[in-house]
Parts: C-alpha cells; structure tokens; sequence
C-alpha cells in the first residue's frame, strides 16, 4: 500500500471517529435527559452497541456508498478524489458541530464525495439511481421515525392509562430505556460506520487492493466500527442540549418509545442498504412523541433549526469536496 | 385546521411526492428484496389514518366542550 492510501484510510477513519463522536448525541441523549444513565455511563454504553453491531448487519449500506453514489466504472474515485471527497464531509461535520446543529454526517459524506467526483468528471459520474434513492429516504427516514415514535407512544399510553402509580410506570421506563437506547445505537454503528466501509472499499478497489465483486474485508469491517465507538466513547455534548431537552421536554416512557421507533427505522435501513442519517430519524421521532402530547410541546424554533441543517448539509459538503478536489488535482 | 392534523397531511403529501423518485427502484435490481415504493404507501397511509384520527379527536373535543 502506498503512504496515499494509507493516509486516506487514516482519514476515512478520523471521519468515522467524527461521526461517532458527532452522532453519539443521538444515542444517549434521551436517555441522559431522563437521568437513566450518567453522561459517562451513557456513552460508554452507546460506544459498546456502536462496536458489536458489526456481528449481527451485513455489508449492505457499505455497498450502496461503494457503488451507488458514484459510477464505479468511470474510475474517477482516485486516491486523491476520495481524499477530498472526505474533506468536504470532514469539514462540513466540524462547522455545523462548532455551531451545534445537529446534521447529518451520513449527508455530508455523500455531498463531499458527490462534490469531489463532479469536480473531475462532471455531473454524469454520478449513479442516478443511488442518489434518487439517498435523496428520497431524506425526506422518509424523519417522517417514518416520526410516525414510528407517534404510534409506539400512543399503544403504550392505551396500554399503561389504567395504571395509577404513575412512579412505578416511569420507573419501568427507564430499565425499558437501556435497551432501547442499546437498539438506537446498534442502528447507528451498523448505518454510519458502513459508510466509511463503503469509502474503503473504494479505495481499495480504484488502487487495486481489492476485486470490484468482493465483499468488505474483516479488517475494513473491525477499524470502522472500532473508530465509531471511540468517537461516541468521546462524546458531542453541544448537540446533546439541543436533542435532549431543546426539542421536546421528555419522561422515560418518551425517550424509549422514540428510541425504539428510530431503531426499527435503522434496522429496515441497514437491512435494505440504504444510507439514513440518524440524526434525522431520532429528530423525527423525538418530534413525534412531542406530538402525541400536544403540538406546543415541540419547540418548533428549534425543529425548523434542524430541518434547514438539513437542507444545507448535502450542497455544503458538496461545495466544500468540489473545493478540496479542485486544489488537490491543481496540486498534484 | 388543527396544527396536529396539518402536520400529517403535510407530512402525508411529502411522502407521496417520494413514489416517483423510489418506485423505479423496485425493479432495478431484481437480486435485492426492495420495496421501496411499498414502504412510501404504508407511511402515506399511516400519515393519512394519524389525521384523521387527529380530526376525529380534535372534533370530538369540540363537542365535549359545548
């Protein structure tokens, strides 16, 4: 391997770091906004599930950003488009979390590798198809943990209203939040630490390290997770504020049925490939127990933050793997 | 309107404009188990159902109140 390549693969992992540690918000911040679990306890818990979700996903987002995203046979993903490409994620990651919105990094990895292809071979480098499919579930993945955190919250309030010590509820809850909290972040390790497998992978087949057809290498497969755990173990408490307690003002029995609706909305996206940022899935969902409330409870300021971090993260980071791919190709 | 009904509508409306970016995608490649364009009709279902249930609740309250 040459020192590009491994310097890439350094990166790609520092991204996956940055995700974890970006995103690890996500993951504990229901149950630290409850008093579950301490900050620290919650994280480490997190980081374990982010690591062991290795052991029971498959391949199938890796693949989706390994072929999907760009056109593999264009061969335009050089060692120093990737290299970009990352930047741009890397770069756009660093700005929204010094300013604490929770985007996407999933989003502004393909905007950054998008970015740095379009650079060097224009618009049609890249896979229709792949990116109709990214593009759509954008909008899906927060509407179906909405709808998911709505419905589990509302079976369980038909379910528990006879239930007169309200305590002894709350207090089931919160045991109840340690798995779901366990089953968000094996969703997020299995989703987001693919990406970087998919990067990888790319990497290793555009430099010859790899066949087109094979699978993701063990080893590509234990750094990627391995990296996403130690950047949740890190912590991103800027954004725990803002998802823990600036959207909607949760109770344990909040926090576990929006957990559990953004961990059957990962499981389906890991199973069937698709990239989903997590922090669009529990933002909706966090939103739609807010909603089975009342619709004031949802500080709508703060919701309509986090949608144009949305909207922004896909053309920034493209803007800013366009850049970076433009002054590497003038450099080299 | 309700603000909770406007929300599923809303919400119901932004999943169907979905189909006819992912119901091709169904049969681009028939090795994969995709059902793309089945999963945006169940959540514009579900969104559709969630706002009528809202209506009925929202009516109901009404007439409680008078």
């Amino acid at each position: 391997m040459t020192l590009g390549v491994i310097l890439t693969i350094a990166v790609a992992l520092a991204f996956d770091y940055t995700n974890g540690f970006h995103d690890a918000a996500n993951s504990v911040a229901t149950v630290v906004s409850t008093r579950v679990l301490s900050p620290q306890m919650a994280v480490f818990w997190a980081a374990f599930f982010n690591f062991i979700a290795f052991a029971i996903f498959g391949t199938e987002v890796a693949n989706t950003i390994a072929k999907d995203v760009v056109e593999p046979a264009s061969h335009i993903l050089t060692v120093g488009a990737i290299f970009a490409g990352l930047l741009g994620a890397i770069g756009w990651n660093l700005a929204t979390f010094y300013l604490g919105l929770p985007s996407s990094s999933s989003h502004a990895l393909v905007g950054g590798m998008a970015g740095a292809a379009v650079a060097r071979g224009g618009f049609n480098v890249l896979v229709a198809d792949g990116m109709r499919k990214i593009a759509a579930f954008i909008i899906l993945s927060p509407l179906i943990g909405l709808a998911l955190g709505l419905i589990i919250s509302l079976i369980i309030s038909w379910c528990c209203y006879r239930v007169k010590n309200v305590d002894r509820l709350n207090k089931g809850f919160r045991r109840g939040q340690l798995f779901s909290a366990a089953a968000f972040s094996l969703g997020h390790g299995a989703n987001d630490a693919q990406k970087t497998m998919g990067i990888i992978l790319v990497l290793l087949v555009s430099t010859g390290h790899a066949s087109a057809t094979q699978d993701v290498p063990l080893w590509v497969v234990l750094a990627a997770h391995s990296a996403i755990a130690l950047g949740t173990l890190s912590g991103g408490w800027r954004i725990v504020k803002t998802m823990g307690s600036k959207i909607t003002r949760l109770q344990p029995v909040g926090g576990f049925a929006a957990e559990t609706g953004a961990a059957i909305m990962l499981f389906f996206a890991s199973a069937v490939g698709i990239p989903v940022s997590t922090t669009h899935t529990i933002t909706g969902a966090i939103v739609g127990v807010g909603t089975q409330k009342r619709m004031s409870a949802v500080r709508w300021a703060i919701a309509g933050q986090v949608v144009w971090a949305w909207v922004l993260t896909i053309p920034g980071a493209f803007a800013v793997g366009w850049l970076a791919s433009i002054i590497i190709k003038a450099l080299a | 309107m309700d603000r909770r009904v406007m929300l599923f509508v809303i919400g119901a409306i932004a999943a169907g404009a979905m189909y006819p970016l992912v119901s091709p995608l169904d049969n681009a490649d028939p090795s994969k188990p995709q059902h793309f364009g089945l999963t945006v009709i169940i959540v514009v279902i579900v969104y559709c159902v969630l706002a009528i249930l809202f209506t009925l609740e929202g009516m109901s309250k009404r007439r409680h109140r008078r």
